[in-house]
């Protein structure tokens, strides 16, 4: 479903702040699969998730979705093929449109957008439905404007917006980093259960050892630009977090991490 | 009355443009100062269509067009090149001016005999006071838009609009094109305030090249009125409170002008209120919302309202007693200061005093073309018996709007070309006045005396304005009858220009500047000046009253004198005389007159001829001019 050739990407190229965000990234992932992605700061992993949506173009390299070589296509015209739900909990609804309004931009992604009235009695019905599937009590509050909810609502709305139209590609850039534990766990029974029940192809972002190990069926590993592990399931059910912490101790061993960074980096990662 | 109605009716076409100013503002946050140029852009176009003969109605979706495109280069050079918003605005604003001015092929169009909606609807009156049938087809119009554009607003394109304004990031996401909806909207938005431009135009009965200065604050000021006063999410509450915004604004403006305030006091005004608006809302909205701000707000309008009742219950009630006089001026310019000084000193002669026997209302429209029209309202709304307009631009608002009283104009160069007559007898039944195209022969002649022989002459003006076009065309037709001089001219279009003008033309080796009466030039002779005395090149001008200021020779009117005519003018109205039988006076009397300090300094001898003709002169510093040795224009 996704196959990455080859990546490239530096930013500030011949700069002194000159950094080397994918080197010679290639990955391919099947239909269905369910693949998270952890690293360091600055390993490359957003930049990576970035270039499959297109907000970015890598300095050299393909990146195929269904086929289609979409290297230099803008975002929005991939948006057809691809949903998106971002870090930031601000960033994938607006804010000053109600729920129902939100949900209506969602379901024409990639479509044409005419000067007609779509919102039916019948479409709204579905959005309800939906809605009460996420079981945090939004459905009769669907003309309420998305700046008097939670940031874990929005991000629990995004999230629907995002499978409203079954998309082809699922892209989740670290989407529970910035809610609290409890509303994080939300979204994520709500994360495994959107993707099961459609099987989309995912690709996830995250911070935590924990989510990458449990969730999907494949781990990338990435460190200054490069994979430096990928697990299938077979491997990753037998893997424990201080497996992981373990390879990232080797990194370290190579490239002589101070004991203050490995510090930060447990702090970060459990 | 009328200025009331007036107002309300300015507040509806100018709608059209907060409408505009709504989508980009509100909906994009995009400050869009373009229109500062598509509003004279659509009037532009709207006029000269209109002049060409089409129908008044038809010309406002071309108008529409037109300032489209203008939003569309904006917003493609913001988008396409990330050129600041701001930036792209000025770009493509500052770029209009050249283009409207080709577009209208002069700086003023006239729609004094042409077909507008006006007189469409003036043709269906069934007999009721025009300003206010006006309004209620005005009314009619607006309701309308303000209904289809809050649908339209509503729809699924014009949701993604709103969205696209209000989350870019996540619109993108749902394959939006971000650039292509924000070049939609501008172009859009700019599409409204052609439309208004045009409607405008029509509505005070001309196109000026400077209407649309300041468009973007007063639309600013219409939007922020309307939101304070309605806070509401519904499209339609919003896109009612902008056109309710926009009505209230020009209101505003007629009480300002109603109490006597200067309308260049005005700006300022309207400049702070947009800024502590902008930044009420902003803090605000940190703490409670926005209640003492509404409140504020609400009692703005409510005191508006108030004045608004007592107005009309004190006009129902109105005595009269003295004679009433309206003078109007368009610009403090020393050409319209003189004239009225002229003005003033002759009606006291001929025994009207001020404050005594006689009321004078004097008005200034500080350079602000639509300002002419509401000031004719206002005037009329005083009743005043007789209007004297000084200028072109007020003369023109006052002959198309006041029909049934008489208007005495002054200071104007050709009162044919704004339609206010044929010839000096056969003209609009109300109107009269004093004109005069400068006797730019005649400098030419004493120019040829003082330089014989081949000679390259040289001249400055700007095309902006429509005096300074007839008075060029009047130089190069003149110059015919002087095969053997030849003429350098250079355009300039504001007073910043005129130094490297005189420079440039200097470097042509001219004999002498030979100036035109041009309000630009006269503001910034002192550039002219400098250069003058550095190459000892001598000005010749038209412009009596600069003479002591380093002009060798000069012969022309003294716009003082044109007041003086008009003084006369009125008293024979008032005495009885009907203005129909009044034919249009030229200017009677010439002032001729030599710097002799500028002829040593620049090594020119002058001959006995001319110091024998020259009633005025410098000499040591010191200017002559004896009131009795102004000489008579001679017929040619």
């Amino acid at each position: 479903m996704i196959e990455v050739v080859e990546l490239n990407k530096t930013f500030n190229a011949g700069s002194p702040d000159e950094l080397v965000a994918l080197c010679n990234v290639s990955l391919s992932i099947r239909e269905h699969q369910f693949v998270t992605v952890i690293g360091t700061n600055g390993s490359g992993k957003s930049t990576l998730l970035n270039a499959m949506a297109g907000n970015l173009f890598p300095d050299s390299g393909i990146i195929k979705i269904a086929g289609e070589d979409v290297t230099r296509k803008p975002d929005y015209k991939r948006a057809g093929n691809i949903a998106r739900v971002f870090q930031n909990p601000y960033s994938g609804t607006a804010p000053g449109m109600t729920i129902a309004e939100n949900l209506l931009m969602a379901w024409f992604r990639g479509k044409k957008r005419y000067p007609v009235f779509s919102m039916s009695g019948k479409l709204k019905g579905f959005f309800r439905d939906q809605l009460a599937s996420l079981d945090m009590q939004l459905e009769n509050r669907m003309e309420n404007i998305i700046e008097t909810l939670s940031g874990g609502q929005r991000q629990a709305i995004t999230l629907l917006m995002a499978v409203l139209q079954t998309p082809q590609v699922l892209l989740l850039d670290e989407h529970t980093a910035a809610l609290d534990p409890k509303t994080a766990t939300q979204v994520i029974r709500l994360t495994e259960r959107f993707i099961s029940e459609n099987k989309i192809t995912t690709l996830m972002v995250t911070h935590s050892m924990k989510q990458a190990l449990e969730m999907g069926d494949r781990t990338i590993m990435m460190h200054h630009g490069k994979i430096i592990e990928d697990i299938e399931i077979k491997e990753k059910t037998k893997l424990t977090v201080e497996d992981l912490l373990a390879k990232f101790d080797d990194i370290r061993k190579r490239e002589k991490l101070t004991p203050q960074l490995i510090a930060t980096l447990k702090n970060q990662y459990i | 009355m009328d200025l009331w109605i007036g107002a309300i009716n300015l507040g509806i076409l100018f709608a059209f443009m907060a409408i505009g100013t709504f989508i980009t503002y509100k909906l994009y946050s995009f400050s869009d100062i373009t229109i500062d140029g598509t509003f004279t852009t659509g009037a532009a176009v709207g006029s000269i269509l209109i002049v060409n003969g089409w129908n008044p109605i038809l010309v406002l979706p071309v108008a529409f067009l037109v300032g489209s495109v203008a939003g569309f280069i904006t917003g493609f050079i913001h988008t396409r090149f990330k050129i600041e918003g701001l930036l792209a605005g000025i770009l493509v604003m500052t770029g209009l001016y050249s283009v409207n001015l080709h577009i209208m092929g002069k700086s003023n169009i006239p729609l004094l005999n042409s077909p507008t909606f006006i007189t469409m609807l003036s043709d269906i009156n069934p007999g009721m006071n025009m300003e206010l049938w006006t309004f209620i087809f005005l009314l009619l119009v607006i309701l309308i838009f303000w209904i289809l554009i809050s649908l339209f607003l509503k729809t699924d394109f014009g949701l993604t609009m709103r969205s696209t304004g209000n989350n870019p990031v996540m619109v993108a996401a749902q394959g939006v094109s971000v650039n292509h909806f924000k070049i939609f909207g501008i172009a859009f938005s700019n599409g409204l305030v052609g439309i208004s431009g045009a409607l405008v135009a029509q509505y005070q009965g001309f196109a000026d090249i400077g209407m649309g200065i300041g468009s973007i604050i007063f639309s600013l000021a219409s939007v922020i009125i309307g939101e304070a006063l309605f806070r509401h999410r519904s499209m339609f509450i919003m896109v009612l409170g902008v056109v309710i915004g926009s009505v209230i604004f020009r209101l505003a403006v007629a009480l300002a002008l109603h109490l006597g305030m200067n309308p260049n006091d005005l700006k300022i005004i309207t400049a702070v209120f947009v800024l502590l608006t902008i930044i009420a809302t902003k803090v605000t909205l940190l703490k409670h919302k926005n209640h003492l701000f509404r409140w504020l707000a609400l009692a703005c309008a409510i005191i508006l309202i108030v004045f608004f009742v007592i107005k009309i219950s004190s006009s129902s009630v109105k005595e009269k007693k003295t004679v009433k006089i309206g003078l109007l001026l368009a610009n403090q310019s020393s050409l319209m200061t003189n004239t009225r000084d002229g003005f003033y000193d002759e009606i006291k002669k001929m025994g009207y005093h001020p404050g005594e026997n006689c009321k004078i209302i004097e008005l200034n429209a500080e350079g602000d073309i639509p300002n002419n029209r509401t000031m004719v309202d206002h005037l009329l709304e005083e009743d005043v018996d007789i209007l004297v307009t000084v200028s072109t631009a007020s003369t023109q608002a006052a002959i198309q709007k006041v029909k049934n009283k008489p208007v005495v104009f002054a200071t104007v160069a050709n009162p044919f070309v704004i339609e206010a007559g044929k010839t000096d007898s056969i003209h609009l039944p109300n109107v009269t006045g004093v004109y005069g195209a400068a006797p730019v022969k005649e400098l030419l002649q004493i120019f040829t005396q003082l330089f014989p022989g081949p000679q390259k002459i040289g001249t400055i003006y700007n095309p902006a304005f429509p005096n300074t076009k007839v008075n060029l065309a009047e130089l190069e037709k003149m110059l015919t009858f002087f095969p053997l001089l030849s003429l350098e001219q250079v355009a300039v279009a504001g007073t910043n220009d005129v130094y490297q003008a005189a420079q440039a033309l200097g470097a042509k080796n001219i004999r002498a500047f030979v100036l035109i009466n041009d309000l630009t030039v006269f503001n910034s002779l002192e550039s002219i000046v400098k250069v003058s005395q550095r190459q000892k090149i001598p000005i010749f001008s038209n412009d009596a009253e600069r003479l002591q200021d380093g002009v060798l020779l000069v012969y022309g009117y003294e716009y003082y004198v044109s007041g003086m005519q008009a003084a006369h003018l009125v008293d024979r109205i008032l005495k009885g005389e009907k203005p129909a039988d009044i034919p249009f006076e030229k200017y009677k009397i010439i002032s001729y007159g030599v710097n002799y300090d500028v002829a040593r300094n620049l090594e020119i001898s002058i001959p006995d001829a001319i110091r024998r003709e020259a009633g005025i002169f410098v000499l040591n510093g010191k200017l002559t001019k004896p009131p009795l040795t102004l000489i008579k224009m001679q017929k040619q």
